[in-house]
C-alpha cells in the first residue's frame, strides 16, 4: 500500500526559475490496485511518479510504501527499495545502447545475482511473452520504438516487483502498438501487482483493468473517478 | 566466488561502455598511452644505464690519486708511487697515463690511454670501435696523430676493440707507454694520476685519508664516489626529464578530469537509469571505476610495452639524441633491460592512480545526484 | 553479457602474452649482455678505466668522475655544464665528500 501525505515538490528552490511541480498532494493506493493519473503535460504526473518510485525526494510531506517512510530512508535503503519493490517504465525506453536486448532486461539484476542462474530464463520468457523472443540477442539500438518500450517493460518486471510504475508508456506508440502494450499491462494486476500509470492517452483511461483515474492539473489532484 | 562473478559482469558492462564511446575515448587513450610511453622510456633508460654503470664500475680502480695545482689537475710525480705502496692495505699501485686528443680533421675528442708494457709494439695502437668508425681505420691501416710540438706521428692500427666494449671504450686509443708520453707530452717520471687497489672494502676510507696526509696537494677519488656520481648523474637527468614530463602529466590529468566532469548526456542518463533500476551508489561507482581502470591498464600496458620496445629493441632512438646531446663520436651500445618490481610499481603509481582519481571524483559527484535529476538533465 | 565475458579473457590473455614476450626478450638480452659485460669488465680492469663513454664530446663530459672541478662552468656561470650535454648533466660532486 502506498500512502502519499501532503507532498510538495519545488524545483530550483530559491532561484528565479523556482517551479512548484506538486503542491500538497495526498493520495492512498491500495495493494493490487490499478491507478491511472491523467492530466496535461506539466500537471505534475511525472514528478509524482518519480516521488512514488523513490527516484527523488519530495520537498515536504511524506510518502509511505508498505508502512515505511520513503522520505526518511537513507540512500542505500532507497536503492534496495527501487530494486526490490518498484519496476519503473519511463516515458523514454532508456535502453543502454551497445548492449543486447536480453542484457538490458537483466540490467537491474546485474549487480545482485548471477544472470546465468534462472534469471536469464525468466528474462527470455518475459521477452517471449512481450513478443520479443526473437529479438533477445539483438542490439538495443536496433529495436523500433514499440519494441524498445516493451523491452523496457520486461526490464521493469525482471525482478518481479510488487509495484509497477509506468510513465506515459504509450506516448511514442501508434494505436495498434499502444493497444498491445495496454493489454500487456492489463495482465499484470492478475499477478497481484499494484499498477500506477501516468498517461494522457484515452486508450489507457478507457482500458477495462483500470480501477481508478485521478485527474491532475497544476500539481494538484482535481478529482477521483 | 560471488564477488568475482559480480565484478566480472561489471567488467563486461564497463568494456561494452568503453567500446560504445570509442570516438570519445580514442584521443584520451592515445594521449594517455603516449604519456606512459615517454615516462616509461625515461625510467627504463635511466635504470638500464644506472645498472650498466654499477656493474662496469666494479672493474674500476678503488682509489684514484690526482695532484691539484691552483685547483687544476696536474701531472703527478712518480716518486709518490713508492710511498703510496707502503700504506697498509694497498695491494697494488700503478701510475696512469691518459689524456685527451683533439682530432682536428673530424673535430672529435678522443681519449688516449697507456697499454701494458708488452701488449703493443711501438708505433702501433688498439682503437675503440667509435674511433675506428670515425677515422675509417681497420687493423693494418695507419692513422696520424699530432703531438704538442706539431709533429705528426703515423701509427699502425694493431687491433680494434670488440663492439661489446663500446660503452666503456668507444673513443679510446690504447698505445704503448713511450709513444703515449711523446704524444701527450708527459715527461718521464710523471703520470696523469695514480691508481691504488685496496682489497678490503673497510680500509678504503682509511687509506684515502692516509693518502691525503701523505700528499697534501692531492685529490683522492674513491670508486664509491664515482659510482655515486653516476647514480646521481642519471637520477638528475631523469629528474630533469620528469620535471618536463610532470607538466605534461598535469595537463593530461586536467584534460581527463574535465572530460569526466563534462559527462555527456548519454552517460548521465545511463547513471540515472542504473540508479533508477535499483543500483546502489557503490555499484555505479564500481562500474565507472572499472571503465577508468580498463582504460588506465590498457594504456599502461601499451605505453610500457612500447617503451620497452623503443628502449631495448629500437635503441631508444627518440631519446638518444636528446640525452646524448650533440657529439662527433657517438658511442653505440644496446641497453640491457634492468626492470624490477619497484620500477613497475612506481610506473603504475604515477600512471594509473592519478588517472583513477582524476576521473573517479567527477563521476562520484555526478552519481551522487538523484536518479530523477540525472534522467531529467539528460 | 555472455558475449562480453568472452571478450574479457581474450583481452586478458593478450595482456599476459605481451608481458610474457617482454619477459622472454629481456631474459635473452640479459644472457648475451652477461657475456659482453665480462669482456668489457676485463678491458676496464686492464686499462684501469674509471668512466663510461657516454658523452665523449668534451674532456669535461667524457670523464665526469675525475674531471676538473671548474670545467662545468666553462660556458656560463649558470649553465649546469657546457653545451651540448650541459642541459642534462650536472657537474660531479667534489669527489671524496659523502
Amino acid at each position: 500500500m502506498i500512502v502519499v501525505d501532503r507532498v510538495t515538490k519545488i524545483f530550483d528552490r530559491g532561484r528565479p526559475e523556482e517551479f512548484t511541480a506538486l503542491s500538497g498532494i495526498s493520495l492512498t493506493i491500495a495493494a493490487g490496485e490499478t491507478v491511472v493519473l491523467m492530466g496535461p503535460s506539466g500537471s505534475g504526473k511525472t514528478t509524482l511518479l518519480s516521488i512514488l518510485g523513490a527516484l527523488c525526494r519530495p520537498t515536504s510531506g511524506r510518502v509511505q510504501v508498505a508502512g515505511r517512510d520513503l522520505t526518511r530512508m537513507p540512500e542505500r535503503s532507497l536503492s534496495l527499495l527501487r530494486r526490490r519493490t518498484f519496476g519503473f517504465v519511463f516515458q523514454q525506453p532508456h535502453l543502454v545502447r551497445g548492449l543486447r536486448v536480453i542484457d538490458n532486461v537483466l540490467l537491474p539484476a546485474l549487480p545482485v545475482s548471477d544472470p546465468e542462474e534462472g534469471l536469464r530464463e525468466r528474462a527470455r520468457s518475459l521477452l517471449e511473452r512481450l513478443g520479443l523472443g526473437c529479438r533477445a540477442e539483438a542490439r538495443a539500438e536496433s529495436l523500433s520504438c514499440g519494441e524498445a518500450q516493451r523491452a523496457a517493460l520486461a526490464r521493469a518486471l525482471i525482478l518481479d516487483p510488487p509495484i509497477v510504475i509506468a510513465d506515459e508508456p504509450t506516448a511514442h506508440l501508434d494505436t495498434a502498438r499502444a493497444a498491445e502494450l495496454i493489454s500487456l499491462l492489463a495482465s499484470l494486476p492478475a499477478g497481484g501487482k499494484t499498477l500506477v500509470i501516468a498517461s494522457h492517452d484515452p486508450l489507457v483511461a478507457e482500458a477495462s483493468f483500470v480501477e481508478r483515474i485521478l485527474a491532475m492539473r497544476d500539481g494538484r489532484i482535481l478529482e477521483a473517478g | 566466488m560471488k564477488i568475482l562473478s559480480r565484478q566480472r559482469r561489471l567488467f563486461g558492462l564497463a568494456l561494452a561502455a568503453i567500446l560504445r564511446r570509442r570516438s570519445r575515448n580514442l584521443p584520451l587513450v592515445l594521449l594517455y598511452t603516449a604519456l606512459v610511453f615517454v615516462f616509461a622510456s625515461v625510467v627504463f633508460c635511466t635504470a638500464a644505464l644506472k645498472r650498466e654503470a654499477r656493474l662496469l664500475l666494479r672493474g674500476a680502480p678503488e682509489i684514484i690519486v690526482q695532484r691539484l695545482v691552483a685547483g687544476r689537475q696536474e701531472l703527478i710525480a712518480a716518486d709518490h708511487l713508492e710511498s703510496l705502496r707502503l700504506i697498509p692495505g694497498v695491494s697494488h699501485v700503478r701510475g696512469r697515463i691518459w689524456g685527451y686528443h683533439f682530432e682536428e680533421t673530424t673535430g672529435a675528442n678522443l681519449t688516449l690511454v697507456a697499454a701494458d708494457d708488452s701488449r703493443l709494439a711501438p708505433g702501433t695502437a688498439a682503437l675503440g670501435r667509435g674511433v675506428a668508425r670515425l677515422l675509417g681505420a681497420d687493423p693494418g691501416q695507419t692513422i696520424s696523430l699530432r703531438d704538442p710540438h706539431g709533429e705528426v706521428h703515423s701509427i699502425r692500427v694493431a687491433e680494434v676493440f670488440s663492439p661489446a666494449s663500446e660503452l666503456a671504450a668507444a673513443d679510446l686509443i690504447e698505445m704503448p707507454v713511450a709513444d703515449l708520453r711523446l704524444l701527450l707530452g708527459v715527461p718521464e717520471g710523471f703520470f696523469t694520476d695514480i691508481t691504488l687497489r685496496v682489497g678490503n672494502e673497510n680500509e678504503r676510507r682509511v687509506v684515502a685519508a692516509k693518502v691525503r696526509n701523505l700528499i697534501p696537494e692531492s685529490r683522492v677519488i674513491l670508486r664509491e664516489d664515482i659510482a655515486r656520481t653516476y647514480e646521481e648523474l642519471f637520477d638528475w637527468r631523469a629528474g630533469f626529464l620528469f620535471w618536463v614530463f610532470s607538466s605534461l602529466a598535469a595537463a593530461f590529468l586536467f584534460f581527463a578530469w574535465s572530460q569526466a566532469a563534462m559527462i555527456g548526456g548519454e552517460e548521465k542518463r545511463e547513471i540515472g537509469l542504473l540508479k533508477a533500476v535499483g543500483w546502489e551508489l557503490p555499484e555505479v561507482l564500481a562500474l565507472k571505476t572499472w571503465e577508468s581502470l580498463i582504460i588506465a591498464l590498457a594504456c599502461f600496458l601499451c605505453g610500457t610495452s612500447l617503451a620497452y620496445v623503443h628502449v631495448f629493441s629500437a635503441g631508444a632512438f627518440l631519446f638518444v639524441p636528446l640525452l646524448q646531446g650533440w657529439a662527433v663520436l657517438y658511442p653505440r651500445f644496446a641497453l640491457v633491460p634492468a626492470i624490477d618490481l619497484p620500477q613497475i610499481v612506481l610506473l603504475f603509481a604515477v600512471a594509473v592512480v592519478p588517472y583513477l582519481a582524476a576521473t573517479g571524483i567527477p563521476c562520484w559527484r555526478a552519481a551522487a545526484a538523484e536518479p530523477d535529476e540525472l534522467l531529467r538533465q539528460a | 553479457m555472455r558475449r562480453r565475458s568472452r571478450t574479457a579473457p581474450w583481452i586478458l590473455s593478450a595482456a599476459v602474452a605481451v608481458i610474457f614476450a617482454v619477459w622472454l626478450h629481456a631474459a635473452r638480452l640479459e644472457r648475451t649482455a652477461g657475456r659482453d659485460r665480462v669482456e668489457t669488465l676485463s678491458l676496464i680492469e686492464r686499462l684501469e678505466l674509471s668512466d663510461l663513454c657516454l658523452f665523449p664530446e668534451a674532456p669535461h663530459t667524457r670523464h665526469p668522475a675525475v674531471v676538473d672541478r671548474h670545467a662545468a662552468f666553462r660556458l656560463h656561470p649558470l649553465a649546469f655544464d657546457p653545451h651540448p650535454t650541459g642541459m642534462f648533466v650536472r657537474p660531479p660532486r667534489p669527489p671524496g665528500t659523502p
